[in-house]
């Protein structure tokens, strides 16, 4: 069953991809944006997933949806790697 | 799935660990804000995997409820982390254009659509000397006044606030820097939903830029006009193929085609249309390149219309800085006028030659040698050959003193020697010359040639001495007979005083001889016998009766008295006035007294004739009996005493001579009559004698006639020489067209010869009768007051001659020219003139050509002068001032501009622009109705001939009636048009009135006054044109500093790249080897930087330069900078962009070097960098430092660095010159090379030079 708190997640997530695309050559500028948009679309996969799995093909989906954060952790995990490290800067 | 689990927590565990790392040694760049929430995402998902952990182990769930809150909250936070990274850039960027705008040395302002400013950057205060709070907030109406706000800010604020983009150029006095030109650009600000919500102002000083402008306009004129000012050079220039690129006015002008028609065809083209043959361009051109230069001349037919045409040329080759030829220049000049100058005076040579040989008197012509001593015959003429017996060829080239050996103690060497000394012409007088050969009397007349010849005039006066001599002797004859006559012969003026009388006469009064003169003949008498001899002279005064004897008692001086007969005789002045008495005093008491005494006295007069030269006889009257001969006469006849006279006298009488004067000797009372002086020819001897005869009584009372004759014979030769002398004279003067004149100032007669009436159109007899009224009615009335004066000059001794050149009226009505000389030849005894005589030489021609070469002198000044304020005007013309030039030599009264200009109706209208009035002529330049004048209702014939380019010249008498409505209320009678044409344009016209005659212009006078138009038109052209190339040049250095900008930026860019590359690189080397690229891209950025901002777009101040790249590369050696210290001097250098990009290049590396390598640890230095310029052009660069110095024997070019290896090409190759090092008390580069002379050179450079 659908929980409350899964959709609000969903709409959020929907609602922020919006702005993203609106604002995308601002982001293309950011530092490491790639590697932070990657993140939060497997983020993003996951949290679809996570909603989805209570509807059908429930262990797969939850298979899929748990890989999905586990690689969206690793993406975030290396963009902290490579934003705090400060090998890199920002663009002008 | 587990394990997918622990790896995702076991990521967001590591991504929190870095996270603190990076936290803690602040590698990061991220703001505080996205930092707390980037670790609250990552704790709240490791709380997240935490509860999945757990609840998988199956140790509690408890987590997972409360995880399920926070899920929500994990994509807000990522999305504040993205929202923060997005304001975080934001602010950044803006950051980053805040200094931008304050960096700029542009003026930087934003002003509100209230007009209010916003901000302003840090050169805009500096440049208005206040501070940000003084005006920002503050309205533009406050800071800059009411006035200047409306009037020139408001309105362009407008335009900007309504979305145009407004930029010009402005003057502003600022407090600080005084008056600077600024380009003012509006920028409309656009908000974020796309509306105007201010204006960017910012303005750029160019002050350098406006007055390098300048004064590229004023060299740009400067050198236009000298290509299009030589009006008398014409100048063509050629690419090597001869093909023309280049043809100023003069040249249209000589060779009769515009510039549009030549330039870009070949020279060969038009030797073909002139006929000139192919193979002299050729061996010009050959010249040309063995030489350099070639000089030639050719005839040419240009058909302007002013026939064949001599020309001088001469062609030049132009050669690169290589000294290859590029091209050639030929510069050609019109000498046909100096060269039929030339020929007149040849013409006139030959004339004055004719005249030399043909004067009757003697010239020769002397050279000075030796210093003057001496002198050579040159050459003499025809009468001088006649005279001396040889010809010219015989003694020219001979000394003086050889061919003349007497001319020493003639005196006349010595008047060569003073007049060849001192150039003052001398007479020298009737003078004998004699030597083994010849004699004669010369007169000689010596002037000095400027050629510094010495020419000699004399006349052969030996005749003339001669007669003289024999009247002389002739005179003396008659002295002594009067001295020796027994008679008392006395001479007394009208009142009886004595003024002569001879030795018989004292003697018969008993007086020494003399003591008479001056005493009153009565005094010698009684009372009575007194006043009967003055009733006898008062008589004799009165009635002029035949004189008769005398006789009377006179008492000598010792009281005896005696009895006299005196025979009175009248001396009359030469009108014939009784001015006194000569008598003849004789003693008749002796005779009567004694005969004896009477046959003594016979004897004695015997004695007396005896002593005679003359000729004396005495024969009877009746039977020609010779009662008495001298001893002349029996010398040359033998005693004829008692012979008939006319048998023993003359040769050849049957019968009394048909000349006897017996007939003459008395009256018809048979008393003897005045003596008979006559002249007589000897049929015997052949000889001339004077005969003086007289009838007197003999011994026996009887008349007789005694004849006294003198022998005349060589006076008589000379005087008929005279004669023949005086009629050759007459005839020369025939020959030579002379008129003469002879004037008696005494009487006021007047002779002249027919010439002189034929010089003025009539004969002698049409001015019969001649008197001296003769000459003052037909002389120039304002001449006769100096005629007059140097009449008086002459006669007062001050002047030799009178010669004055006079005027005369001619029959025909027109003035003529003559030559008046003349010379009193006779002078009263008190010195007062009485003859006069003189010539007329008709000069008319002479005089009509000098006036014509002054007139056209004065034309060829007055076009020299317009012209040269033609060239020397830039801007715009200065009409007045060509008119006042031009006007003064265009014989004219009047003189102006009219310009044409399109009236409101399309119709071609005339106003007048300028003009020039001769002295008394009332100016016409504010008469209305010369201003916007049509063609088509006042003058459309006008239009028809001036457009064509044709000129309009005649009497307005002549003219239309609609032209003289207009012509006549100015007072015009004649008038000369000439158009002004620009490319077959007719543009307007320059007028000259004549209001004093109705006289017209000659073709020479349309000729000069036609080069003026056209040197005008060519003006007015050229200024138009510079105007066109001024905009040209502007734009391209816009154009061009754009260039040097875009390069800038475009450099910038490729270190942004480098920039972007260096971040994927790890390796130290790589990176560094990129900085230095990176370096050294600035160095030559730099350079163009300092191009589009400096007012020189060719040149770069060393000094801003290398202290750029020095504070450059200090501000990457962070901790090298508090330690090391450096000096730029750079002298004030300038160096062209090829010399300073080498020079910029080798110091970055060296000071890079010594800041790598000079100071290791802690020491430390001072580095110099020196450039300056030393005579010759040698640059040198020394880049010196006090550093631990380079290791021995590092070899430059061979050195393992890459920096000295560039450092060693750039000198070596591009910049030539040469490289030292010498390692004491550190490191010192010292570079040497040559300044490029001809900055033509620099690539960076042909486009503006070219364009220039």
């Amino acid at each position: 069953m659908i929980q409350e708190n899964q959709l609000l997640t969903l709409l959020l997530v929907a609602g922020f991809w919006f702005f993203i695309i609106f604002n995308r050559k601002r982001m293309a500028d950011l530092q490491e944006s790639g590697l932070f948009l990657a993140a939060f679309g497997a983020l993003s996969a996951g949290w679809l997933l996570t909603t989805l799995e209570e509807l059908f093909l429930a262990d797969i989906l939850n298979t899929i949806e748990h890989v999905s954060f586990s690689v969206g952790s690793i993406l975030f995990a290396l963009w902290v790697l490579r934003v705090f490290s400060g090998k890199k800067e920002a663009s002008e | 799935m587990n394990l997918v689990l622990i790896l995702s927590a076991i990521s967001m565990l590591a991504a929190f660990f870095a996270f603190v790392v990076g936290w803690r040694s602040r590698k990061h760049k991220l703001h505080s804000e996205a930092r707390w929430i980037v670790l609250w995402f990552l704790v709240l998902t490791q709380f997240h995997y935490l509860s999945d952990i757990l609840e998988w182990a199956g140790i509690t769930d408890v987590l997972s409820d409360i995880e399920d809150y926070f899920e929500v909250l994990i994509p807000l936070l990522l999305f504040l982390i993205i929202y923060s990274l997005l304001k975080e850039q934001s602010e950044k960027k803006l950051h980053m254009f805040k200094q931008l705008v304050s960096s700029t040395s542009d003026h930087m302002s934003f002003v509100g659509y209230d007009y209010v400013y916003r901000t302003v950057n840090k050169a805009y205060l500096t440049a208005h000397g206040k501070t940000s709070d003084m005006i920002v907030g503050h309205s533009i109406t406050e800071l800059m006044g009411e006035d200047v706000f409306t009037g020139k800010i408001k309105d362009r604020f407008d335009r900007c606030l309504a979305g145009e983009k407004v930029q010009y150029r402005e003057r502003f006095n600022f407090p600080n820097l005084g008056l600077r030109y600024l380009d003012v650009a509006y920028q409309p600000y656009f908000s974020e939903i796309g509306e105007v919500a201010g204006v960017v102002v910012s303005s750029r000083d160019i002050t350098d830029l406006h007055h390098s402008e300048r004064e590229l306009d004023e060299k740009t004129s400067l050198l236009k006009s000298v290509l299009h000012s030589t009006t008398d050079t014409a100048i063509v220039t050629t690419d090597l193929n001869m093909r023309i690129n280049f043809f100023n006015p003069a040249a249209e002008k000589l060779f009769g085609f515009t510039a549009d028609e030549v330039v870009g065809r070949t020279v060969m083209e038009f030797h073909k249309s002139f006929s000139v043959a192919p193979e002299r361009l050729e061996e010009a051109l050959e010249t040309v390149r063995n030489t350099g230069q070639c000089d030639y001349s050719l005839d040419l037919d240009t058909g302007a219309g002013f026939g064949v045409r001599h020309i001088e040329c001469r062609l030049e080759g132009i050669f690169n800085s290589k000294g290859d030829i590029v091209g050639y220049s030929k510069f050609a000049r019109d000498v046909t006028e100096r060269r039929q100058m030339e020929m007149k005076l040849r013409e006139s040579e030959q004339r004055f030659h004719a005249l030399f040989d043909e004067i009757s008197d003697g010239v020769a012509v002397y050279e000075a040698v030796d210093d003057g001593s001496d002198f050579v015959f040159v050459d003499i003429n025809s009468a001088a050959q006649k005279m001396e017996g040889v010809s010219s060829e015989d003694i020219a080239g001979h000394k003086v003193t050889d061919v003349f050996s007497g001319v020493e103690q003639f005196g006349f060497l010595d008047v060569l020697r003073r007049v060849w000394k001192t150039g003052v012409s001398e007479d020298h007088p009737v003078s004998l010359y004699e030597d083994d050969k010849v004699s004669y009397w010369r007169k000689n007349s010596v002037y000095k040639l400027p050629s510094g010849e010495v020419v000699a005039v004399y006349s052969d006066e030996t005749s003339r001495r001669q007669s003289e001599e024999a009247m002389r002797k002739s005179e003396e004859n008659y002295r002594l007979l009067v001295e020796t006559i027994t008679s008392g012969i006395q001479e007394v003026d009208i009142n009886g005083v004595t003024v002569f009388g001879n030795q018989a006469y004292h003697r018969l009064l008993g007086y020494g001889n003399g003591k008479l003169i001056g005493r009153s003949m009565y005094d010698q008498l009684e009372k009575d016998e007194a006043k009967r001899l003055y009733d006898h002279i008062k008589l004799l005064i009165e009635q002029q009766p035949e004189p008769e004897p005398w006789f009377g008692t006179l008492t000598k001086k010792d009281g005896t008295v005696i009895d006299v007969q005196t025979d009175w005789n009248y001396k009359r002045s030469k009108s014939g006035e009784v001015t006194g008495f000569i008598s003849v005093l004789t003693d008749v008491s002796q005779s009567k007294r004694d005969e004896e005494k009477l046959k003594a006295e016979h004897a004695r007069f015997v004695t007396v004739m005896d002593s005679l030269d003359a000729i004396v006889y005495v024969a009877d009257m009746q039977t020609h009996e010779v009662l008495f001969a001298n001893k002349t006469v029996r010398k040359q006849c033998g005693d004829v005493t008692g012979g008939i006279c006319w048998q023993v006298l003359q040769v050849g009488q049957t019968e009394p001579c048909p000349f006897c004067t017996n007939n003459r000797l008395l009256d018809k009372n048979g008393k003897p009559n005045e003596p008979y002086v006559w002249e007589f020819q000897n049929t015997d001897n052949g000889r001339w004698y004077q005969c003086r005869d007289q009838a007197i009584p003999w011994l026996d009372g009887r008349l007789v006639r005694i004849e006294i004759a003198t022998d005349i014979n060589d006076r008589k030769l000379a005087e008929e020489a005279l004669v023949v002398d005086k009629r050759r004279l007459a005839d020369i003067l025939q020959g030579t067209n002379v008129g003469t004149w002879e004037w008696n100032i005494i009487t006021g007669e007047l002779l002249l010869n027919e010439r002189w009436a034929g010089i003025i159109g009539y004969t002698l007899q049409e001015l019969s009768p001649v008197t001296m009224d003769t000459w003052t009615k037909f002389a120039h009335p304002e001449d006769l007051a100096k005629v007059d004066e140097m009449l008086e000059n002459h006669f007062s001794g001050e002047l030799e001659y009178y010669m004055f050149e006079a005027r005369m009226k001619h029959r025909n009505g027109n003035w003529i020219w003559v030559v008046d000389r003349g010379k009193v030849s006779k002078w009263s005894d008190d010195g007062r003139p009485m003859l006069m005589s003189g010539t007329h030489i008709d000069i008319t021609e002479r005089k009509l050509a000098e006036e014509e070469v002054i007139k056209r002198e004065r034309y060829l000044n007055g076009l020299n002068e317009s012209a040269q304020i033609l060239l020397a005007s830039a801007g715009s013309i200065p009409f007045q001032k060509f008119l006042d030039s031009l006007g003064p030599a265009a014989s004219a009264s009047r003189t102006y501009i009219f310009m044409n200009h399109p009236g409101t109706q399309g119709d071609l209208l005339l106003s007048q622009k300028a003009e020039w009035c001769a002295l008394g002529i009332a100016p016409e330049i504010d008469n209305p109705l010369l201003q916007d004048l049509s063609y088509d209702k006042w003058l459309p014939r006008w239009w028809d001939i001036l457009h064509k380019g044709d000129l309009i010249n005649g009497r307005v008498a002549d003219f239309p009636e609609m032209e003289r409505e207009i012509l006549d209320p100015q007072n015009i009678l004649a008038i000369l048009v000439i158009p002004l044409m620009i490319d077959d344009e007719f543009i307007g016209f320059i007028g000259f009135d004549n209001c004093v005659s109705d006289q017209e212009w000659n073709d020479v006078e349309q000729t000069f006054l036609r080069t003026a138009a056209g040197d005008l038109s060519q003006a007015i052209r050229r200024v138009r044109a510079e105007k066109k190339v001024r905009i040209s040049l502007r734009e391209k250095e816009v154009l061009l500093r754009e260039i040097h900008h875009r390069v800038k930026n475009n450099m910038q860019v490729v270190t942004s790249l480098l920039n972007l590359q260096a971040r994927k690189v790890t390796d130290v080397k790589a990176l560094d080897a990129i900085q230095e690229s990176q370096r050294r891209i600035g160095v030559i950025s730099q350079v163009h930087e300092a191009l589009y901002l400096s007012g020189d777009l060719s040149r770069i101040s060393m000094d801003k330069y290398l202290t750029g790249i020095l504070r450059e590369i200090t501000s990457l050696y962070l901790d090298a900078e508090d330690s090391i210290g450096y000096l730029v001097d750079a002298d004030d250098l300038v160096l062209s962009i090829s010399e300073a990009i080498p020079v910029g290049l080798v110091t970055n590396e060296l000071v890079t070097n010594a800041f790598k390598h000079a100071f290791p640890g802690d020491r430390k230095g001072f580095i110099s960098i020196t450039i300056r310029k030393h005579p010759g052009g040698i640059v040198e660069l020394l880049v010196a430092d006090d550093g631990v110095g380079m290791p021995d024997g590092l070899d430059i070019d061979g050195a393992g660095s890459l920096g000295l290896q560039i450092v060693y090409s750039l000198v070596k190759i591009q910049l030539g010159g040469s490289i030292e090092v010498t390692n004491h008390k550190g490191t010192t580069f010292s570079i040497k090379f040559n300044q490029s002379k001809d900055q033509k050179h620099d690539p960076m450079l042909q486009g503006i030079t070219g364009s220039r």
